[in-house]
């Protein structure tokens, strides 16, 4: 069999296979900025924040048992339904009698956030 | 003698070939999607953003002096939606060199219920909207719009102390207690 | 017979021919994919972002550890800005300090456009060009970049500023420092009887430990709404920040008897601190001078009538004095002007009134006269006293990025 001009379709070919490869390339550069933007969006920082202070500043020492339950809980309920996040503040942990670790934790299903604020 | 056929070969190899590039390019060509601007969320992103910065930069106290309570906090526990309109508007519109920009907001806050039917539930009620918004409720639901939350904490719940925003809160409970505000923002 | 073995027949090259036409007319069709993506405007929006949070929200990091990038000595100390940042510290996102402002758009007189900006808050391989602008209510609007083209990514973000506190010392504040009579029972002959004396010290104790450790308001409002990781925001930092003190009614200050006729000059201004409350073996705290630091002399802080008294007061006396017909004295200490102290301990400043009054109708002579004295009461303090000071506040402001 003379197959000496199996060339040409091969050439076709090596064409075809290179303009999809280089289709499929491009295709993920168009999605760049939009991910950026998403990731932006879908990360949490104002709500982390936000709770954060909220609880700092109802947790300090001087403030009373019972509003510190009171908006301790208020949080971890609106936040809940509101925002689909879990919350839970522990109660705080006393360092050589010197300063207070707070024990913070947020998870939303996507992001978990844990932290231990020091006070003074 | 050249076989005659042999030629032939050549040719339909050429076309074939030349048809399985054009086949494919028009494929490429075709599906390699444009993306429009609203695609890319990054409207979104920005709007989001603004609406963040300044729900948060209404709830920082202004200065220590005084109670000490952020304005939000003030225009809630007074159920103060005047004030909100307008302060809230002016810091989302803010430009540097240009006019003023176009958001317009609407504002519930969450709170945990303490009595009635749907006492330890959370409820959500209206607060306000800007002044283009709809009449009834503000989000008509044609918009785009992007949500922002903000946290506060409140003296307390009790109605006839404040004129706070809280329908179904019973007296008498004047704790300290959280709260969320949401605010729905789209650009008109 | 014809012997085509080194010739190409008719249908190859028919062949080839169709093959060379359909892969020209497939190459010319591809720079179509290239239209809808040009590397660079795709991300312009994200670095417009992420350069509108280091600005907003980072306070910049300098190599040099005992120095905030915004007080580096230029142009020496240009290259230890690491990365550029005008949040006050990074518990306070969104609030911005003046300084770190006016330090950042401060060009080109300390930083070149585009390259120092370009290394220090842009990043990123490609040579972007900006525009940056803040907008504070109040105050101005600053802007350092290029003209923005038509097509662009963009930030904005809503910021606060926070301002400086001030003192305003009027009428009712002197007369709790008259030094009155005291002593009226000593009958040891030639002591001093009255507040009648031709020299008064009068001190400004700026208390460093109070002001940095305790609580942001005086009297303490209710803490609950005192929020613990923004203390950066509300409190007075004596070492960084502004401290002026204004005192005001400055001709209503002299006795009523002078009848007018009275002379009142600033002989000297001390700056002093201490670092310890409680002296040892007894004695009180060693008091050390206060040297200024390098790049803040201590010259020109002081305004008489809104009038800028030049130089230095030790070489200039004759410039300081002379109150006796002025209304109102400022002085205005500029961040790091105390920057010698240290963050524990008191800062002092001390001011020698040389001051005497004519006395018409008993003698006919001049005589010392009362004046601010803080020789027998504690000095006059610039804390959180709502009602003294003026406490640091914040004001609105909103910062745009534009990256093309």
């Amino acid at each position: 069999m003379n197959d000496t001009a199996q060339w040409i379709v091969l050439m076709g070919f090596v064409v075809s296979f290179s303009l999809f490869f280089l289709a499929v390339i491009l295709n993920q550069s168009t999605v760049v900025g939009q991910t950026t933007a998403e990731a932006v969006s879908e990360f949490p920082k104002e709500d982390i924040r936000g709770v954060r202070t909220a609880l700092l500043q109802s947790n300090m020492y001087w403030a009373s048992v019972n509003d510190q339950t009171n908006i301790r809980l208020d949080i971890e309920n609106i936040s809940l339904t509101r925002q689909n996040a879990v919350i839970r503040i522990y109660a705080p942990i006393s360092v050589n009698d010197t300063y207070w670790l707070y024990p913070i934790h947020y998870n939303n299903g996507v992001t978990e956030y844990n932290e231990r604020w020091k006070f003074p | 003698m050249v076989n005659a056929e042999c030629g032939q070969l050549f040719t339909i190899e050429g076309i074939a070939a030349a048809l399985i590039m054009l086949a494919t390019v028009f494929i490429v060509v075709n599906t390699t999607s444009v993306y429009t601007p609203g695609d890319t969320h990054v409207n979104d992103m920005q709007l989001e953003v603004i609406g963040t910065d300044a729900l948060k930069m209404l709830n920082t106290p202004v200065s220590m002096s005084g109670d000490g309570k952020s304005p939000l906090v003030r225009m809630i526990e007074f159920n103060d939606a005047d004030a909100f309109n307008k302060s809230f508007s002016n810091i989302l519109n803010n430009r540097t060199g240009a006019d003023p920009d176009t958001i317009q907001f609407s504002a519930d806050i969450s709170y945990k219920s303490n009595c009635g039917a749907t006492k330890n539930g959370v409820n959500t009620t209206h607060f306000t909207h800007s002044e283009r918004a709809r009449p009834k409720g503000g989000l008509f639901g044609g918009e785009h719009a992007v949500h922002v939350s903000q946290w506060i904490i409140l003296d307390d719940y009790n109605t006839t102390t404040f004129k706070n925003v809280f329908p179904e809160q019973c007296g008498s409970n004047s704790a300290k207690r959280a709260a969320l505000v949401e605010v729905y923002l789209w650009r008109d | 017979m014809t012997d085509s073995n080194g010739n190409l027949s008719i249908d190859f090259l028919v062949g080839f021919t169709i093959f060379m036409i359909a892969f020209i007319w497939v190459a010319t069709l591809v720079p179509n994919l290239f239209l809808g993506v040009a590397s660079h405007d795709i991300d312009f929006d994200a670095v417009a972002y992420r350069t509108s949070v280091i600005l907003a929200e980072d306070p910049g990091t300098s190599a040099d550890e005992t120095t905030p990038w915004e007080f580096q000595q230029l142009p020496s100390g240009k290259n230890n800005t690491k990365r550029f940042g005008l949040a006050l510290s990074k518990d306070t996102p969104n609030i911005l300090s003046l300084e770190k402002i006016n330090r950042f758009f401060d060009s080109p007189a300390s930083y070149t456009y585009p390259d120092d900006y370009r290394q220090k808050v842009i990043f990123g391989d490609y040579p972007y060009r900006f525009n940056i602008s803040l907008n504070a209510t109040g105050i101005r609007t600053w802007s350092v970049g290029d003209v923005k083209p038509e097509n662009y990514g963009f930030a904005r973000r809503v910021v606060k500023i926070k301002r400086a506190s001030n003192a305003t010392f009027d009428l009712t504040d002197k007369t709790k420092f008259n030094l009155t009579n005291w002593d009226t029972k000593s009958t040891f002959p030639g002591q001093i009887l009255d507040g009648n004396v031709s020299f008064h010290k009068f001190t400004i104790e700026i208390n460093n430990t109070q002001l940095l450790n305790e609580n942001v308001t005086s009297p303490v409002t209710d803490p609950n709404v005192t929020l613990p990781n923004y203390r950066s925001a509300y409190q007075i930092n004596p070492r960084y920040d502004w401290i002026n003190i204004t005192m005001i009614d400055l001709d209503k200050y002299q006795p009523v008897w002078t009848a007018g006729n009275y002379d009142v000059n600033l002989t000297d201004i001390k700056f002093e601190y201490i670092t310890d409350f409680t002296g040892k073996d007894g004695k009180p705290p060693a008091r050390f001078d206060l040297a200024p630091a390098a790049s803040v002399p201590h010259t020109n802080f002081m305004y008489v009538d809104g009038e800028l008294q030049p130089g230095k007061f030790a070489d200039n006396v004759n410039n300081f004095t002379h109150l006796q017909n002025k209304q109102n004295v400022t002085f205005s200490f500029a961040p790091r002007f105390f920057y010698s102290a240290e963050d524990r301990g008191s800062i002092y400043v001390t001011l020698t009134f040389q001051t005497r009054g004519f006395t018409p109708e008993n003698s006919g002579e001049w005589k010392g006269m009362h004046y601010l004295n803080t020789t027998s009461v504690p000095p006059w303090r610039y804390n959180y006293n709502t009602t003294e000071v003026t406490q640091p506040y914040l004001t609105d402001g909103v910062l745009e990025v534009a990256v093309w």
